[in-house]
């Protein structure tokens, strides 16, 4: 090129400014983009590839140069974020780029051997897979397969899940494998299985721009979900008529748009929820035909715990523990009946909203005029009874019958990049299976076996470890192998002081991590594995709407780091089958002798049955290489038989390389938008007008589930709320983007929000260093009474970012009982000043 | 890349001394992005106005429903992030959506 840097810099400007103004609908400069497209093509190598951040799901152009990334723009042709992309997309550029990238594999030694209190000293990848092998069979040896576990991801790809998964289930035979999707959004599965017998949402991210309301109930989406909030703005602002309600038990950036804003007092969204039904039902405006046609009424089990440990008082307590999930039939008179005493007066009351604003809110669901699109993410997950709140706002949906149909939807957000791509629809859970199947259904498990070309009676019939249990069980010694990836647990899980953090050191057991920095989870552990992220590998991830995107290997991972598709793989040839499973069950598969896991399981003629060649030119991709076969087609391949023809169904793998994504079930080439819908769903049969076939009976679910108090309640010891959460600048733990420079500088630690008057009454100024205490331990914090979020008296609020102040430490690992996740948005505090 | 990683112990799981600020430094060479602005269309001036005295921003289009389109030359990469952040924490301003981003601009 000749051109002077001075002319390069302003004709690259002008083209930024063209791809905005196109992105923001200016048509003016559409002949500039056209321009840059073509240059730019002609220069850098582009490609299209998933935003690796949260559940949105954006697509993002990437430019790379000699085996770099070096430019990203949002993606004009996605339907998602139509070009658009939020400041984490500018991290995607620079999160491989970190300066303590994990380059090779780091063991604990002591003169030359490994020792639990070593220090991390660099080894090949045959020694640590040989002493990661030996510990793995030693602990088989002691006390069987429940002694072994996995800690996986809603990050990893599509294949790093099913392999993952597979290995465990089958190859290792334990179900003790879950993902970090636990704490995000397990109580959404619940909920969407209780109440439609199906996972995820019925409708997708197509419902804003249809719909009259929108509802977000415990979701900070102008924060935490920026491209979504900027189409919800767009709806706003465009039509007048459209209202914004947005609920929280603290103020924070989503209230700028507000029409309706309401902090609420903790876990009264409850009583909130009930006196909404309530009020449809006082006013006459139920929607009797489709109640009648598409729903049947259930009482839910009550008093059912709060997922602690069983010798705690609260836990012994709880009459219906045991059987949390059960429900019985009842009728709609009586379920009318069971929500009259839940009056908007009373909820004002118990939850100290003015009765007015909630009368408006209720009003948003009730007027049959009104379109509604609920959005919720962890102010309802992570609840104690998280599954009920999703139960409860279905309720409103179905009575109703604001469902499935263009802007009336009730909408679960998540915050991880394939929560549901990976974690839910390959069923990398504790108790699941692909295709919403489940371990203790012997009808599942066979279907399960038979795919997989594995005898009856590989997978065990009992659900393995769930995350918490995972952390209880390292402590009391009782899962002696555990291996972790793409996540950071030792930061994100509840009450790691009492419960995880001694797990990890446990002389018991062996901790691997598999990670591509070295993370606090990654320095807690014994063996260290580097890993290959992003565009390092060919992946695929599933968002929020049930859109599945691929994308291709672009660059090279940096040193010996591996992608930890190939760390499983490579991992399974350690073993021989008589190793993992007893003589009953090779008797029923002879074949299998003498092979390996990795022969039994992926070298078993579905997943090795495409060529290399398959793969598209111009791509590298490096386990393929390394296999011998297109790992990824092959596994993608086997995965999707579970779904098809199941309303699961996914296009042929070498579709997805060339669309911009594809919501399922994908039936002829078409996606499904709104789901249980004739005419937009082709599973449901013509003259039904809705079906909801996760049910055998086609109808949904409408539960009475009353108020229960929360498991940990501010007192005179300890009078205050804590709320946990994150922050716009760091996403979850921060392990990518604290390595952003500007964005480590810009919010370099978390902070303790806090009402002003709360400061004052305890003496307590902005700045001051405080401690924050609770019965499990405590954190060391500066105190914040401004900014952006903006607590009500009584309550404080700390993001979890911050790996040098891990208010993890504090939280409680209370769960709701039925989904298993951890309620991080509440427990008991107090807040002193440290002694200078 | 080879650097040391120090185990973490029960000390530094209570200090949180684990990771050092030294760890983390700006890449080489400058930036260029663009950001397409949402705000309330009656403060469009006053936001505009704004976002001119930021470091390296300048306005390059307007829609008055209550978009900008605004450019930043960052000639040392570290400030670019901070700077969407900061924009879109101006009073009046529902989304800033960064669109287009090149790392090290005078070479791309």
């Amino acid at each position: 090129m000749t051109a002077s840097k001075l002319d390069r810099r302003q004709v690259l400007k002008l083209e930024a400014a063209a791809m905005a103004a196109l992105a923001g609908g200016m048509p003016a400069a559409a002949t500039a983009a056209n321009i840059v497209t073509e240059r730019n093509e002609a220069e850098l190598k582009w490609d299209k590839a998933p935003c690796r951040f949260c559940g949105t799901g954006c697509s993002v152009m990437v430019a790379t140069k000699e085996n770099r990334v070096v430019a990203t723009h949002g993606d004009i042709k996605s339907e998602v974020n139509r070009g658009l992309n939020c400041v984490k997309g500018y991290f995607l550029s620079k999160i491989m780029y970190g300066h303590d990238r994990l380059t090779q594999p780091m063991l604990r030694k002591t003169g030359g051997k490994y020792d639990k209190n070593g220090e991390f000293t660099p080894v090949g990848w045959d020694e640590a897979f040989d002493v990661m092998a030996e510990k793995f069979k030693a602990a088989l040896k002691k006390r069987g397969p429940t002694s072994v576990g996995m800690f996986g991801s809603g990050q990893w790809t599509i294949w790093e899940g099913y392999a993952a998964s597979k290995l465990f289930k089958a190859g290792f035979r334990t179900n003790n494998i879950d993902p970090n999707a636990r704490h995000c959004m397990a109580s959404a599965v619940a909920g969407m299985m209780r109440t439609f017998g199906i996972d995820e949402p019925s409708g997708c991210y197509d419902d804003i721009e249809a719909t009259d309301a929108f509802v977000l109930w415990g979701s900070n989406m102008a924060e935490m979900h920026p491209i979504l909030w900027t189409r919800v703005a767009d709806r706003r602002l465009s039509a007048p008529h459209v209202q914004v309600a947005v609920l929280s038990t603290f103020e924070h950036r989503s209230f700028d748009l507000a029409d309706i804003g309401i902090v609420f007092t903790p876990h009264a969204d409850l009583y909130i929820l009930n006196a909404i039904a309530h009020h449809i039902i006082k006013t006459g405006r139920v929607n009797k035909d489709f109640v009648t046609a598409h729903t049947v009424f259930k009482r839910g089990q009550t008093d059912i715990g709060y997922g602690l440990r069983p010798d705690h008082p609260l836990q012994k307590k709880a009459t219906g523990a045991a059987k949390a999930n059960d429900a019985t039939d009842m009728s709609y008179d009586e379920f009318a009946k069971f929500v009259d005493d839940y009056t908007l007066e009373k909820a004002a009351k118990m939850s100290g909203v003015p009765l007015n604003r909630l009368e408006a809110l209720a009003e948003l669901y009730a007027d049959p005029k009104t379109k509604v699109v609920s959005f919720w993410t962890m102010g309802f997950n992570q609840h104690t009874r998280g599954v009920w709140c999703n139960n409860l706002v279905y309720n409103l949906h179905l009575l109703t019958g604001k469902i499935s149909t263009p802007g009336n939807s009730p909408f679960s957000l998540t915050g991880q990049p394939s929560a549901c791509g990976t974690a839910r629809e390959v069923g990398t859970f504790s108790h699941r299976l692909p295709a919403d199947m489940v371990v203790n259904n012997k009808a599942h498990r066979d279907k399960t076996e038979k795919i997989w070309l594995v005898p009856e009676g590989t997978i065990p019939d009992k659900p393995g470890y769930h995350a918490v249990l995972q952390s209880r069980m390292l402590r009391d010694g009782l899962l002696n192998f555990y291996w972790v990836q793409v996540n950071n647990n030792l930061q994100a899980g509840p009450n790691i002081n009492e419960e995880t953090y001694p797990g990890f050191r446990n002389p018991e057991n062996f901790i691997v991590v598999s990670d591509a920095y070295p993370t606090v989870t990654a320095l807690a552990a014994d063996l260290i594995l580097p890993a290959a992220m992003w565009v390092e590998k060919e992946g695929a991830y599933g968002n929020a709407e049930r859109r599945t995107q691929f994308w291709h290997q672009l660059v090279n991972a940096p040193g010996e780091s591996r992608s930890d598709l190939w760390q499983l793989m490579e991992f399974s040839k350690r073993f021989k089958i008589e190793e993992v499973w007893p003589e009953e069950l090779i008797a029923k598969k002879p074949e299998v002798r003498g092979k390996t896991l990795f022969d039994v399981l992926y070298r078993n003629g579905q997943i090795d049955k495409y060529p290399l060649s398959d793969i598209e030119q111009g791509y590298a991709n490096d386990e393929s290489k390394a296999f011998g076969f297109y790992v990824q087609k092959g596994i993608f391949e086997e995965y999707a038989q579970f779904g098809r023809g199941h309303g699961h169904d996914l296009a042929p793998f070498d579709t997805y390389h060339g669309e911009r994504g594809l919501r399922w079930p994908v039936v002829d080439g078409r996606e499904t938008k709104w789901r249980f819908h004739e005419g937009s769903d082709p599973y449901v049969k013509q003259g039904t007008g809705f079906q909801f076939y996760g049910h055998p009976d086609g109808k949904a679910r409408i539960f009475a589930l009353p108020y229960e108090p929360p498991a940990e309640s501010p007192d005179d010891e300890y009078p205050l709320w804590l709320s946990t959460g994150r922050v716009l600048e760091h996403w979850h733990s921060g392990s990518m983007t604290r390595r952003v420079p500007e964005l480590y500088r810009a919010v370099p630690e978390a902070v303790c929000y806090m009402h002003p008057d709360d400061a004052q009454e305890a003496k307590l100024r902005r700045g001051d260093e405080v401690k924050v205490i609770s019965r499990r331990g405590f954190i060391r914090v500066r105190l914040e009474t401004r900014g952006r979020d903006r607590p009500p008296r009584g309550l404080v609020f700390v993001p979890w970012f911050d790996e040098s102040k891990l208010i993890n430490k504090v939280t409680l690992d209370a769960t709701d009982p039925i989904s298993l996740q951890t309620d991080f948005k509440k427990c008991a505090v107090r807040i002193e000043r440290v002694a200078t | 890349m080879s650097r040391r990683h120090n185990a973490i112990d029960r000390r530094t799981l209570i200090t949180g001394r684990v990771l050092a600020a030294d760890a983390v430094v700006p890449p080489p060479g400058g930036e260029i992005a663009s950001i397409l602005v949402q705000a309330r269309p009656e403060r469009l001036d006053a936001l505009a106005a704004a976002i001119t005295s930021l470091r390296g921003c300048e306005i390059f289009g307007r829609d008055e429903r209550g978009k900008l389109v605004v450019v930043v030359d960052a000639p040392d990469a570290g400030s670019l992030g901070a700077t969407v952040n900061t924009i879109s924490a101006l009073p009046d301003v529902y989304s800033a959506s960064l669109v287009f981003h090149a790392v090290d601009a005078a070479s791309a």
